[in-house]
């Protein structure tokens, strides 16, 4: 419900709207972006881009997806795009844990486990061939369900369950020495 | 169902995305398979890990850069940007505008050429433009074969039917042909000899299309006579006022749906030749003595439809 009125007001062009949006999804966008390319200058720009093509595209959203849905759809487009440039070979990803929340963890010695089991994970889903690990992005570290997956990939549901159980296979060896 | 079929599923068993007949084989299978519940379990606890890594955050600021990005520009920005095209964009654009200019300036040229042709069409023999320098500013340049009524007469008789208009037209179009030849003749006169005051227009009277206007030409005396060659009638008009004579001449005619065709000077008389239809002969001889006096000097036996009418006009 609050969905719909806030596509309502952005449809009016109303720019508090716009900005709402923006705060609403900002991590969320730039979480993809950067799990996708690893590097948190090219996510941050990838994220603005994906911002900007939605406040271009807003007269014309019809709200037939959702509008998560379809920031992801512009966002998970965006990053395929820029993995497939020829140009992009020569970018290195960057250490994400100097920016990364604040942990939980109580103590010294569990926030460095934490944080090391992070890198591990990070590095693992960098690993992946990229059809798989937008999907593993998108389902378990977005939560998205396999429809809405589907929906922002333009596949079917029966190829996201395929390309998600690889995913997850090639995780579990990669990530086997933190799940014994 | 095998080791096989069941771990394809482990992934929607998990999402709890399978169905319940689905679920159950899996079930079945579990129970009987130790590898495979070892497997699930992996497979479980690599999810959880995924799940359970702290979500990135976007940097700090990044609301207000992205709100920088689609607030309208100035327009001062914008235009500053545009110089700063990449050159790729920015040559073939430049490249567009020089071609652009230069089309228009060729464009532009040739109209000048045009004009400038039309210029010199309408002054000669050149020796008239010459001798026009001495006249009054404020007389009307007439070109020598307008096509159509003059500007001047058109917009002073604006209650002129178009049906007068069209016939204008025609006859200027049937006169067209000889009025061309005269000019010709005339041009090659004033290129091939030494103009004279005095000169007389004997090349041009040869030139005569009919023997009726031989006649005519050969009663004529000097400066009347210099008119072009196939004038029926030659008169010579008093006026108090040249100009406004000239212009009431290209008005009347306009009227009577004829036209001015050329004008000219003869020292300081100016000389009007215009075309009337022959049976408008009268109407124009009436007309013209309400702006002045007119004096035929000589008229034509009336052998064509058209009558052409160089009348003089003496300085007042």
């Amino acid at each position: 419900m609050q969905e719909a009125a806030l596509v309502a007001r952005l449809r009016q062009g109303d720019r508090h709207a716009f900005e709402e949006l923006v705060i609403a999804y900002q991590h969320r966008v730039f979480g993809v972006a950067l799990r996708m390319l690893g590097n948190r200058a090219e996510a941050e720009e990838i994220a603005q881009e994906t911002f900007l093509r939605a406040h271009r595209a807003l007269p014309q959203f019809r709200g037939e997806a959702r509008l998560h849905t379809w920031l992801y759809a512009i966002a998970s487009r965006l990053c395929l795009n820029r993995l497939a440039s020829p140009d992009r070979r020569l970018v290195r990803g960057d250490d994400e844990a100097l920016t990364a929340a604040p942990s939980d963890e109580p103590s010294a010695a569990a926030r460095l486990e934490r944080s090391e089991r992070d890198a591990a994970v990070r590095e693992a889903i960098a690993a992946l061939p990229e059809e798989r690990r937008i999907v593993v992005v998108l389902r378990d570290l977005e939560g998205l369900s396999y429809e809405e997956i589907g929906e922002v990939l333009g596949l079917e549901p029966g190829t996201v369950r395929s390309r998600l159980h690889r995913a997850r296979l090639d995780l579990k060896n990669k990530l086997e020495r933190f799940t014994r | 169902m095998t080791c096989h079929d069941a771990r394809e599923l482990f992934g929607a068993l998990i999402d709890e995305t399978l169905t319940r007949e689905d679920r159950a084989d899996v079930y079945g299978h579990l129970a009987t398979c130790a590898e495979c519940r070892r497997e699930l379990a992996g497979v479980e606890r690599t999810v959880a890990l995924v799940r359970g890594t702290t979500p990135p955050r976007a940097p700090a600021g990044f609301v207000d850069r992205v709100l920088a990005t689609v607030r309208p520009t100035p327009w001062y920005v914008r235009a500053g940007r545009a110089m700063l095209l990449p050159w790729p964009v920015k040559l073939p654009v430049a490249a567009a505008a020089v071609l652009l200019i230069a089309g228009l300036a060729v464009l532009m040229f040739r109209g000048s050429q045009e004009q400038q042709r039309a210029a010199q069409h309408e002054t000669t023999p050149s020796v008239l433009a010459d001798r026009r320098v001495t006249e009054p500013p404020a007389a009307p340049a007439t070109p020598t074969a307008p096509a159509a009524p003059l500007p001047d007469a058109a917009s002073s008789d604006r209650t002129g039917s178009t049906r007068e208009e069209d016939r204008t037209a025609a006859v200027a179009s049937r006169v067209d042909q000889a009025e061309k030849r005269a000019e010709t003749e005339k041009s090659d006169a004033a290129r091939g000899e030494t103009f004279s005051a005095a000169r007389a227009p004997a090349p041009t009277m040869q030139s005569a299309p009919s023997a009726a206007s031989d006649t005519a030409l050969a009663k004529r005396e000097a400066p009347a006579a210099t008119s072009t060659p196939a004038s029926h009638v030659i008169a010579r008009l008093a006026a108090p006022d040249r100009d406004a004579a000239e212009r009431a001449l290209a008005a009347l005619a306009a009227r009577l749906a004829g036209a001015v065709t050329g004008r000219r000077l003869e020292g300081d008389t100016t000389v009007v030749e215009l075309i009337i239809p022959r049976e408008r002969y009268e109407d124009f001889a009436r007309e013209v003595a309400r702006f002045g006096v007119l004096r035929i000097e000589s008229e034509a036996p009336a052998a064509a439809d058209i009558l052409r009418i160089a009348v003089s006009i003496p300085p007042p």
